[in-house]
């Protein structure tokens, strides 16, 4: 959602045509397929693992500095130190639950609304289907840094031009308050992104079977029925991947906030997000802090979303 | 079909390794002849890089290239440690007092002792030591930041104003008569961040941090600093006061031009901030001395100037500090960073440069920096600087944001404590 | 038959509705457009969303000029780091999610969710000890510092993994083999090309998630002239303060949105196949 796009929807949990492997498999090697792995294997290792292992051992170890300046420092193993005083940073727990109420707030009213979108899409009503799908998918064309560049002046209180229609309904608000912040980031996820979804949900729509909706729409189911429940059931394996993504991107929430403070919105925090918190920490020189809090996040990340994966997969293998 | 698309797509991927291996081929591989020495230096004051121009022309055999970077706070410095982090350090690089002694802790600067030492001398004493730490030298002074209070006299006459407020009781009983005149019209700009709020508090001759020993003492949360915390409050509470926005804030420009903004207190380096942003306001702007606390005192205060450092990882300190010294003390070097950068001198004898008696037409003909001159000599010269600045700076703005500035003061001060002890420093206090 | 009974009012509801979906998508890059078009000093006036004292070509001119014209070195370095990135991790990926499917090999299911695991740990939550590898190693603030991160993308290995394992017979590269053509050859010619719109779908996933980056490239880089339009618009509108004209990074958003609306548009076949692709097989 912020730097790294989530990326697109993964097919339905792989069957892997197993079936077919034949006899005289064994003469590809194990050499033939090292030489196809190796070039992204080293790079792995060395972009994504390598890092994630060594902000594990700056985790675990400490920064004694001597003097009044530090002078002389020496690093020593400090267990679970940097852990529990990560949770003991308010700003970083807060920066947690913040991007908890996000995940919890915007996911569910950005898919919901990708949903809802695609279906409409998908009715047999809509006009202009095309154009519709284009317009949508438009705010995945500007990077959100740029987009939140955008949005930085847009809400400004004078300058907006939602504050007049607002105004005229009773809302007299200034978007960029310290109170508002969160909606108007919830926004911009909500714009850049809905679009992305919507396409993902409306491309697996498109993919069911004609025969089945007909069949539906012979027992008189139409509509709003046949959407609720022979639609969505069908394409849920896509709303289950695009809640993961959201969820990731949620949790790598850096870009929008770090743009607002960037532009020094007077409201904007420059500990929003959980890595706006680790990155301050370490331009504080405290990277073992800084290591620490990153590791939690990433565990609370993969927590979530592998359970979320499980728990799907299970309730699909119970029904 | 499919191959064509394969066919494509091999082309970009080798099209594109050789693009990559051009452009990174062509860059980092600057070697250093023998001969004559070239450094880089980065900073963001206005007229450095004619200053720096002007070393140039008069030293052939050191070379040195100024890089514009965004103000130290705003990114500047990490820009400096993440680069000394890669081994591409430039020689040299502008740092506020408030921040030698965290770049310090961050093993960032260079102890220049052995080649500062006969230079020291020619500067503010206050100054020498808020670049030094621990006994050694960090930094060439640069300037100074003696506050004071701009107004605008167009709306002073208006609002019936008849000399510039004294002290700050009668700030205040000015500000509720604008107020009262016309509530669209802010007095002043309340503080925003930890550079108002320190240049507020050391007024008050109550510094923020001490020493003990080897341990740190925090007293953010002090009386002077709750003083200073309260008194603003209870003018934004009041809506007397731009309660965002601070000089050079699009909010601020934006709001004296339309005339709604009628003083504020900053130091002399807002000089030219206000000369070139708000041009049309010319002869509408004038200096007074900071109100102070007490009637007749005539305690002001310091707020940012800066030190030129020599980094840690350069090769050739020596010239450097010679580049420095140059920049903080040559004659026309100082007579460019007043004219261009409202650079206050911190050298002694900078501060007799003739430009410095000279009437400014902006300011309607006064010699704004009489006021100035006056400000600088009264000067509290107890403050003492921590060394985590930068948290203290985000978090004092993370906490205005928040909550109120008395409230914000005492968290800040838990907050300090905690990342001081955090970083593996002893400390005491809070 | 009821079924037929598409009723006025819910056709009216339905368009209703996608066209106040649209309205909010594109008022934004409407204001964006509009603001783009009004001479410096003249944003704040006239109404947000319609036309006054147009100077675009002044706007223009001065995005283009400022500071050197680094504005133009910006786009040149994300079209170099999307397009670089993109193709070399879409054949690194390819590669490797080949391999995955049609070699058997102890350790190969281990090796797959490793890969899986990482999909689901974003890279920016460690970019700050790769930043610190790649800073002792001298490559921050080179093009590599951005490059070498970008061409790994575990989730082109999963989705190609995905790919082969549906689309590439294994009689085919029997044949081949029989025929006496290398592994490598195998793969160049008879896999990769029956691979070739997951290869399609690869690129341009992993080039706008380059293109978008904006936490990696502004720890990396240093120098202005190395930077991606997107840290470079965020440095501008940082610096409003610093005398830096609200019109620059308003013009230069607005102008780094039409190259991928060009691509968007003119590859929108492929965006949709990309997309589906998951969801049929």
């Amino acid at each position: 959602m912020s730097t790294q796009t989530a990326p697109p929807p993964a097919p339905a949990p792989a069957r892997v045509v197993a079936g077919s492997s034949r006899r005289r498999h064994h003469r590809r090697t194990a050499l033939s397929a090292a030489g196809f792995l190796v070039p992204f294997g080293v790079l792995f290792t060395a972009m994504m693992l390598a890092p994630i292992g060594y902000a594990i051992y700056q985790s675990f170890y400490k920064v004694h500095r001597q003097g009044l300046f530090g002078g002389a420092q020496t690093t020593e193993f400090a267990g679970l130190d940097n852990f529990t005083a990560a949770l003991h940073d308010g700003d970083f727990t807060a920066s947690l639950g913040r991007v908890a109420l996000l995940g919890v707030v915007q996911v569910p009213v950005m898919l919901g609304l990708a949903l809802a979108l695609a279906l409409l899409l998908d009715a047999r009503s809509a006009r202009l289907r095309k154009t519709f799908r284009m317009v949508f998918f438009l705010p995945y064309a500007l990077p959100g840094a740029i987009a939140a560049v955008m949005w930085s002046f847009l809400l400004v209180k004078d300058l907006s031009p939602f504050t007049g229609p607002l105004g005229a309904i009773g809302i007299h608000t200034d978007f960029l308050s310290a109170g508002w912040i969160p909606v108007s980031i919830g926004n911009m996820i909500t714009w850049g992104w809905t679009g992305y979804n919507m396409l993902i949900i409306y491309s697996a729509l498109q993919s069911l079977p004609a025969e089945v909706i007909e069949a539906a729409a012979l027992d008189n189911c139409t509509g709003w029925r046949l959407a609720w429940h022979i639609k969505i059931p069908m394409v849920r394996s896509s709303l289950v991947l695009t809640t993961v993504f959201s969820i990731i991107g949620t949790a790598q929430l850096y870009t929008e906030p770090a743009v607002l403070a960037a532009a020094r919105i007077p409201g904007a925090s420059n500990k929003f997000s959980p890595i706006m918190n680790t990155t301050l920490t370490a331009s504080q020189a405290d990277q073992n802090l800084a290591a620490a809090e990153s590791v939690l996040l990433a565990l609370v990340t993969l927590v979530l979303s592998f359970g979320l994966l499980k728990f799907t997969q299970r309730k699909t293998a119970d029904a | 079909m499919k191959s064509r698309v394969f066919r494509v797509a091999a082309t970009a991927v080798a099209v594109a390794s050789l693009a990559s291996l051009a452009a990174c081929g062509s860059n980092g591989s600057t070697s250093k002849a023998s001969g004559p020495v070239s450094m880089e230096f980065w900073g963001w004051a206005p007229g450095y890089d004619k200053i720096t121009a002007q070393w140039n022309a008069a030293h052939p055999d050191v070379k040195v290239t100024f890089k514009q970077i965004p103000s130290g706070g705003k990114g500047g410095y990490d820009q400096m440690t993440n680069a000394i982090a890669a081994g591409k350090a430039p020689c040299l690089g502008q740092v506020t007092y408030n921040d030698i002694p965290q770049m310090v802790v961050k093993n960032a600067l260079m102890d220049i002792t052995p080649y500062a030492s006969g230079d020291t001398g020619k500067y503010l004493d206050w100054t020498v030591a808020a670049s030094s730490a621990g006994g050694k030298t960090y930094g060439i002074p640069v300037d100074t930041g003696p506050m004071a209070l701009y107004y605008r006299t167009d709306l002073f006459q208006k609002f019936g104003i008849t000399a510039p407020p004294a002290t700050w009781d009668e700030y205040a009983a000015d500000a509720a008569k604008v107020h009262a005149a016309d509530p669209s019209v802010a007095f002043g700009t309340a503080p925003q961040d930890a550079y108002d709020m320190a240049g507020l508090s050391w007024q008050t001759g109550k510094p923020w941090f001490g020493t003990q020993g080897t341990a740190w003492q925090v007293s953010i949360d002090n009386p002077g600093t709750q003083q200073v915390a309260k008194y603003w409050q209870d003018l934004k509470d009041k809506q007397e006061v731009m309660n965002n926005g601070n000089a050079w804030d699009p909010n601020f420009d934006k709001a004296s031009e339309a005339g709604k903004v009628a003083t504020f207190v900053n130091a002399a380096w807002a000089v030219p901030g206000i000369t070139g942003d708000l041009k049309d306001l010319s002869g509408k702007w004038a200096v007074a001395p900071m109100p102070t606390w007490t009637t007749g005192d005539k305690t002001s205060a310091n707020s940012g100037g800066s030190a030129t450092s020599v980094l840690s990882g350069c090769k050739t300190p020596k010239q450097a500090e010679q580049f420095a010294a140059f920049l903080s003390s040559d004659p026309d070097a100082v007579s460019t960073g007043i004219t261009v950068g409202g650079l206050y001198p911190a050298s002694k004898a900078g501060l007799d440069n003739p430009l410095l008696s000279q009437p400014n037409p902006y300011f309607g003909g006064q010699k704004i920096y009489d006021v100035f001159k006056q400000s600088a000599a009264n000067i509290p010269t107890t403050w003492v600087v921590g060394p985590t600045f930068g948290q203290v700076e985000a978090d004092y703005s993370d906490a205005i944001g928040k909550s109120g500035l008395p409230q914000a003061t005492t968290t800040v001060q838990q907050k300090t404590v905690d990342k001081i002890k955090s970083l593996g420093l002893s400390v005491t206090g809070g | 038959m009821t079924s037929t009974r598409s009723p006025l009012t819910g056709r009216l509801a339905v368009n209703a509705l996608l066209g106040l979906m649209a309205l909010y998508t594109l008022i934004p890059l409407w204001w964006l457009l509009v603001s783009a078009t009004k001479g410096q000093g003249y944003l704040y006036k006239g109404s947000p969303l319609w036309f006054s004292h147009f100077d675009l070509g002044g706007n223009l001119s001065s995005v283009f000029s400022f500071q050197g014209g680094v504005f133009s070195s910006w786009l040149a370095n994300s079209a170099l780091y999307s397009l670089v990135g993109a193709a070399v991790s879409t054949l690194l990926s390819v590669m490797a999610g080949f391999a995955l499917a049609k070699y058997r090999f102890r350790g190969r299911e281990a090796i797959f969710n490793v890969i899986l695991a990482s999909v689901l740990i974003p890279a920016p939550m460690f970019a700050l000890p790769l930043f610190l590898m790649l800073a002792k190693l001298q490559l921050t603030d080179t093009y590599w510092a951005v490059l070498l991160p970008s061409f790994v993308s575990p989730f082109g290995v999963y989705l190609s993994r995905i790919y082969a394992s549906a689309s590439v017979p294994d009689e085919l590269l029997e044949a081949a083999r029989i025929d006496g053509a290398g592994e490598y050859r195998t793969f160049f010619r008879i896999a990769l090309p029956v691979m070739g719109p997951a290869l399609v779908t690869i690129f341009l996933f992993q080039f706008v998630s380059v293109w978008n980056n904006y936490l990696l490239p502004s720890l990396m880089i240093n120098d202005s002239s190395k930077l991606p339009v997107t840290v470079g618009l965020v440095q501008w509108r940082s610096e409003f303060a610093n005398g830096v004209s609200p019109m620059l990074p308003i013009t230069g958003a607005f102008v780094s949105l039409i190259p991928l609306l060009i691509a968007f548009i003119a590859l929108q076949r492929f965006w949709r196949s990309g997309l589906t692709a998951g969801a049929v097989k």
